[in-house]
């Protein structure tokens, strides 16, 4: 199953090389609604709350820390 | 001074895509300072948290930053304790124990549920900090490593951690890899100490038979993960998560009940031993590895702005669920948004769990246990939970903006396999309600 993920992520990222903008282009890229995770409390206390309430977690990153909430 | 801006903004939106902790706020040289407050709020009666945290972040230049977030969680309430409703009065033990009696009809150290009621722990109260700091240094024009690390604490609960993540841009900074690893050492200190899995209860008058006072739990994970600028307007993020928990992985106060197959209810009384109550401690394995899929678009439309992710999760435990989330941010002119949001998971049970135990079956009759796991924490059953929520946010001022958000999100059991009727695992719903204030200069 891991061969697969890795497959898969390399065939996205060969894909990948013919993408993308010049650095002129990036206005939109650039602003805050546009980030990935525009508003990080929402993300964060999100993040937390599943956590506690739920069998899965994770995804987004490494790190943050443990809980003895689950 | 604005085109610094714009760079940082730049930056950051080809690069530091893969932590949950990118800064929300980005500026040029100077601080960041983000304050929030979080009040969630079960149906019930069951579990409410205020949650107040401020993050600081400081910009050293060049993409450098150090940041540092401190965070209080007070909760307060009950938790289904795993057994089962019953038709007549069913009696448990705290967690602490206990030896004496109190005259208000129960022991010291025990509690007691109603006929019809779902077996809830004894109110708890608790308050936890957390305080974690970020480091990211830029190594050179294209590649960056942004240190973690973090400490958090409660009454029962200790954790530290460490983590690091590498990020390279290639594609004219079109594409940003990430490789990264974290570690996390848990310390469990049971109130009462720590209860034998897959034994009975003991009455709070008798020896509580307990295994030490703490135990420990290790956590590593690994994330590889790709970001893509696809045109002016759309991104993409992709990660894989490969994670390992190693350790006391138990909930010392669930119990799972135990069920007479002549009457289909619950044992009541003592059970083999007179001091023994019929409920059994969960046990869980101590190993668990899961594997994680993330992938997120953002995508620009004239105005407004789509942010949708999709999360593939599964483990060794049995348990695979699927999460979709959409925020849709609705630009109301003068720097003000509304943004519903809306998001989906479902997940199957864990191997092990079970909704009850049943004697004969499980358990013969010289109290053997025939299985080597079993829980009934609802939260590793199967279940859909939904969740709608809307924010709405408003710059104040150049360097300062400010959003509320008010969500509603409820949990519906799969009860397909409850063996009785009337035993159903209750749904659950919660209010959450938070307010965040950011201020740069």
């Amino acid at each position: 199953m891991n061969r697969l993920y890795l497959l898969i992520f390399f065939v996205f990222l060969t894909a990948c090389s013919s993408l993308g903008v010049e650095p002129w282009e990036r206005d939109l890229l650039a602003k805050d609604s546009m980030q990935p995770v525009p508003n990080y409390y929402d993300n964060f206390y999100d993040e937390h709350i599943y956590f506690s309430k739920e069998a899965s977690s994770g995804g987004q990153g490494v790190g943050g820390g443990g809980c003895g909430c689950n | 001074m604005q085109l610094k801006k714009i760079s940082g903004k730049i930056s950051l939106a080809s690069c530091a895509l893969l932590q949950v902790s990118s800064p929300a706020a980005v500026a040029a040289e100077g601080w960041d300072v983000d304050s929030a407050f979080l009040y969630y709020a079960e149906s019930g009666g069951r579990v409410s948290a205020f949650e107040p945290s401020v993050r600081a972040q400081v910009d050293l230049g060049d993409d450098e930053y150090i940041n540092f977030q401190v965070v209080v969680d007070a909760l307060t309430g009950a938790t289904p304790n795993g057994a089962h409703k019953s038709t007549v009065v069913q009696t448990f033990t705290e967690p602490s124990g206990g030896s004496k009696s109190d005259d208000d009809g129960e022991s010291e150290g025990e509690y007691t549920v109603k006929p019809g009621e779902l077996p809830l722990s004894k109110t708890f109260r608790d308050t936890r900090l957390a305080v974690t700091g970020e480091w990211n240094k830029p190594i050179n024009r294209l590649s960056s490593v942004l240190l973690g690390a973090s400490f958090s604490s409660e009454v029962d609960y200790t954790s530290l951690g460490g983590s690091a993540t590498y990020e390279y841009n290639f594609n004219n900074k079109n594409t940003t890899l990430a490789a990264g690893a974290a570690v996390t050492f848990d310390t469990i200190n049971p109130i009462g100490d720590i209860p034998s899995g897959l034994n009975p209860m003991r009455r709070a008058t008798s020896d509580q038979q307990r295994l030490g006072n703490s135990d420990t739990k290790t956590s590593t994970d690994f994330i590889l993960g790709v970001t893509q600028i696809i045109n002016r307007s759309t991104l993409v993020q992709l990660n894989f998560t490969h994670g390992i928990s190693s350790g006391y992985q138990n909930d010392y106060n669930k119990v799972l009940s135990v069920i007479d197959p002549n009457t289909n209810e619950p044992l009541v009384g003592a059970w083999l031993d007179v001091n023994d109550l019929p409920y059994l401690f969960e046990q869980r394995p101590d190993k668990r590895t899961r594997d994680i899929v993330f992938i997120r678009g953002v995508h620009h439309l004239t105005e407004d702005v789509i942010n949708l992710s999709y999360r593939y999760y599964t483990d060794d435990w049995g348990i695979d669920s699927h999460t979709v989330n959409l925020r849709y941010r609705y630009e109301l002119g003068s720097s003000k948004y509304l943004q519903p949001h809306i998001r989906y998971y479902t997940q199957t049970s864990a191997d092990f769990y079970k909704h009850d135990l049943v004697q004969g079956t499980d358990i013969d009759a010289s109290g053997n246990v025939n299985l080597r796991y079993a829980s009934s924490d609802y939260r590793i059953g199967a279940f859909d939970s939904v969740t709608y929520g809307l924010s709405y946010g408003m710059k104040l001022s150049k360097n300062s903006k400010f959003s509320l958000r008010g969500e509603y999100m409820q949990q519906m059991n799969d009860n397909s396999k409850v063996p009785r009727p009337g035993e159903a695992t209750p749904d659950l719903s919660a209010v959450i309600l938070q307010a965040t204030y950011s201020i740069a200069w």
